[in-house]
């Protein structure tokens, strides 16, 4: 098979992996090609709508196992095929001196046993690093199940490490993925996150010396969610990642909207990929990441899945309408976070102006606030920003008024194909 | 009160140095009179060496007239002072929009109350310019991304932009970087400019000098041009199509010279 088709293949394997991030990590080579920063760099947007900072390929589409919602299943009836080293290593750098990429993100199925492909895998960062001396970004897939030596080293190549959960559940992982190991997956992830705490201490008694160990995955490890092949519920799904950053110190958890790519009577059975519930599940991983919620806030058992009409602050808000109305002049940076329409640069905007004198409720729109939903939950001089029929809060509001007020409006055709898609049609036996 | 109008050959220089006079002196003018020469000079146009990072240090300017050396204190003071106002100035300059007055109007008003001004978003003239640098920050994140190397010979790779600011000494240290020690070429076909680093030496060039950095047919046949394009057709995710999307995040006015949007594949 010549390269192009191969590289065509063997993309097209990779495409159900969400990440592509070329973040968390700053990497220069001043005798070679090749430097990264911090905050990553998109170098294309696929019709799809999705970042292209890596070129994102499987090493090989071949797998022992039999996954029931992955495309490269060992039963599927798809050709196969596996890059050299030396392939990959061209397109990297051809594609990255012509700034297409930032670098290489590697996966693989699991053709052989998981030390040889993990050896594998390592061998395309070694070459790139070693003797191309290559500084740019490197993503390598862990396989679970290989040695600790290997992810060892693995972690001295690459920048960011990665092993996939895929399903939130022991008893999703064994009815759809049975050769899968949950307890293997966070084994090596546990691995990955002791190798990362160990060589920031190591780092650390460096500071300032000469000789400091080389940082392991200084972008940290990710993981990756399927997103509506199994029967769990948001609220599984949020608590797991919840638990992934705090206790695992996870980077990012990728969700990704399962896409039917077979008639396994295990799946269920949906019109497309739940899209919606994929992007719901962002937002509630924005509120974890970034705006100091609680996984358990987010949703309870009472209401495990979250609402396709509103985003999940909004509707935390809706669900604690005593925390509100909070006024500008006063209110905490981190309880202006939990106002809907006022995200992390609007909530800074707010404290630091307020350090220049009074905030005026005619400047927040001016400063990024929303004040479509904003002004529901703020006050200023003690006076509510909205009042409608006397009600001045969402405590006196009627709920159902507002809620529809709040909603979320399609706002173009691709976003109310998503919103009509049925999100759980699940066929299960 | 100094006020009146304030006059500058709209060349990087001048406006440090006006910036810097309205902060020191805590005092902005009534009005502000750009003479940017249509014939200005590279290195007006490029801004002086010493404030483009390392790389340039030397390498352009090696006799820093007058005003570059008054240029050179301003951004060394201002600098100190506040590293965001100093971005912020560069970044209007790079605007190319007439924004001098608010700027000058805020440098004098952090000059007398302090670096809290530049938190303050109630600030009209504070919104005016922000707004600008924003704009022209998102412009140099774009095309750190988006500019495309074709291999133009000898071993060089250039690429062209066309960009709405003028960012390409910004993009300098950018590429500097990426590319280690090989040879790279930056053109700017908007304004006819370009920068260049040749074995490990930095040139500049304006006009004709310019677009030779691109020979007619560079990169034509490039086999990893037509590579990526495979690859990029192949990695999106045809259940989740929305070239919507995709229009919004890379708006279609950067496609030109985009191999795998069926821009230039080669010049």
């Amino acid at each position: 098979m010549e390269l192009g088709e191969k590289l065509e293949l063997l993309a097209a394997s990779a495409r159900y992996d969400a990440s592509c991030a070329s973040s968390g990590s700053a990497r220069s080579s001043p005798a070679g090609l090749g430097a990264s920063r911090p905050a990553g760099v998109c170098h294309s947007w696929t019709g799809d709508g999705r970042c292209v900072s890596l070129l994102k390929v499987l090493y090989s589409n071949s797998c022992r196992k039999d996954c029931a919602y992955c495309a490269n299943r060992a039963s599927a009836d798809i050709e196969r095929a596996s890059f050299g080293a030396e392939e990959l290593v061209r397109l990297t750098i051809g594609f990255y001196r012509r700034n297409y990429i930032e670098g290489l993100f590697l996966s693989s199925g699991i053709f052989s046993d998981p030390d040889i492909v993990m050896e594998r895998l390592i061998e395309v960062a070694r070459i790139l690093r070693e003797r191309e001396r290559f500084g740019g970004y490197i993503h390598l897939k862990a396989i679970p199940g290989c040695g600790d030596r290997l992810l060892r080293k693995a972690g001295l190549f690459a920048d960011r490490l990665s092993a996939n959960i895929e399903l939130p559940t022991a008893s999703s992982l064994a009815r759809l993925a049975p050769q899968k190991s949950g307890t293997e997956i966070l084994g090596a992830m546990r691995f990955m996150g002791q190798a990362e705490a160990e060589s920031e201490e190591d780092r650390r008694r460096f500071r300032g010396r000469r000789g400091a160990p080389p940082r392991f995955a200084p972008a940290g490890q990710s993981t990756q969610l399927v997103v509506g092949a199994s029967p769990d519920d948001d609220r599984t799904i949020v608590r797991l990642a919840g638990a992934l950053y705090s206790r695992l110190k996870l980077r990012r958890v990728y969700y990704s909207a399962f896409v039917p790519v077979s008639s396994d009577p295990r799946l269920p059975v949906l019109r497309g990929p739940p899209l919606l519930r994929e992007h719901r599940l962002y937002q509630a991983d924005w509120l974890i990441r970034f705006y100091e919620f609680k996984s358990d806030e987010i949703l309870d058992e009472g209401e495990p899945n979250l609402a396709t009409d509103i985003d999940p602050k909004t509707a935390w808000a809706l669900r604690h309408p005593d925390f509100f109305p909070l006024d500008v002049d006063k209110a905490e940076y981190s309880e202006l976070l939990r106002v809907p329409g006022v995200g992390v640069t609007g909530a800074g905007r707010i404290v630091s102006t307020r350090r220049a004198g009074r905030v005026k409720p005619e400047d927040l729109p001016r400063m990024g606030i929303v004040m479509k939903r904003a002004r529901w939950f703020l006050s200023s001089g003690g006076r509510p920003l909205f009042s409608e029929g006397g009600a001045a809060s969402p405590s006196s509001a009627d709920p159902l008024r507002l809620r529809t007020l709040l909603a979320d409006a399609p706002r173009d055709a691709s976003a109310r194909r998503t919103a009509a898609a049925p999100q759980l049609e699940f066929g299960f036996p | 009160m100094i006020g009146g109008t304030w006059s500058y050959d709209g060349s990087l220089e001048g406006l440090l140095v006006l910036a810097h006079r309205a902060y020191s002196e805590a005092s902005p003018p009534d009005a502000v009179a750009n003479a940017l020469a249509a014939d200005g000079e590279l290195f007006a146009l490029l801004g002086p060496a010493p404030l483009r990072g390392a790389p340039f240090r030397g390498s352009l300017d090696p006799s820093p007239s007058e005003l570059g050396r008054a240029a050179e204190s301003a951004s060394a003071e201002l600098r100190a002072f506040s590293g965001e106002l100093f971005d912020t100035v560069m970044k209007i300059w790079m605007s190319e929009e007439a924004l001098e007055l608010p700027l000058f109007r805020l440098c004098a008003l952090a000059g007398r109350r302090g670096t809290e001004v530049l938190a303050d978003h109630g600030n009209p003239d504070l919104r005016a310019v922000s707004r600008a640098a924003r704009r022209v920050g998102r412009e140099i994140d774009r095309l750190s991304g988006l500019a495309r190397f074709f291999p133009a010979g000898d071993g060089l790779l250039a690429a062209p932009i066309e960009p709405d600011a003028n960012v390409l000494a910004a993009l300098l240290p950018h590429f500097a970087r990426r590319f280690g020690p090989e040879d790279f070429a930056l053109v700017d076909l908007r304004r006819r400019l370009a920068i260049a680093r040749r074995g490990g030496r930095f040139e500049s060039a304006v006009g004709e000098a310019a677009l030779a950095f691109l020979p007619s047919g560079a990169g034509v046949g490039d086999e990893a041009a037509l590579l990526w394009r495979r690859y990029f057709k192949a990695a999106e995710n045809p259940s989740r199509r929305n070239p919507e999307l995709q229009r919004r995040l890379m708006p279609r006015r950067y496609w030109k010279y985009l191999p795998e949007m069926d821009g230039a594949g080669g010049m």
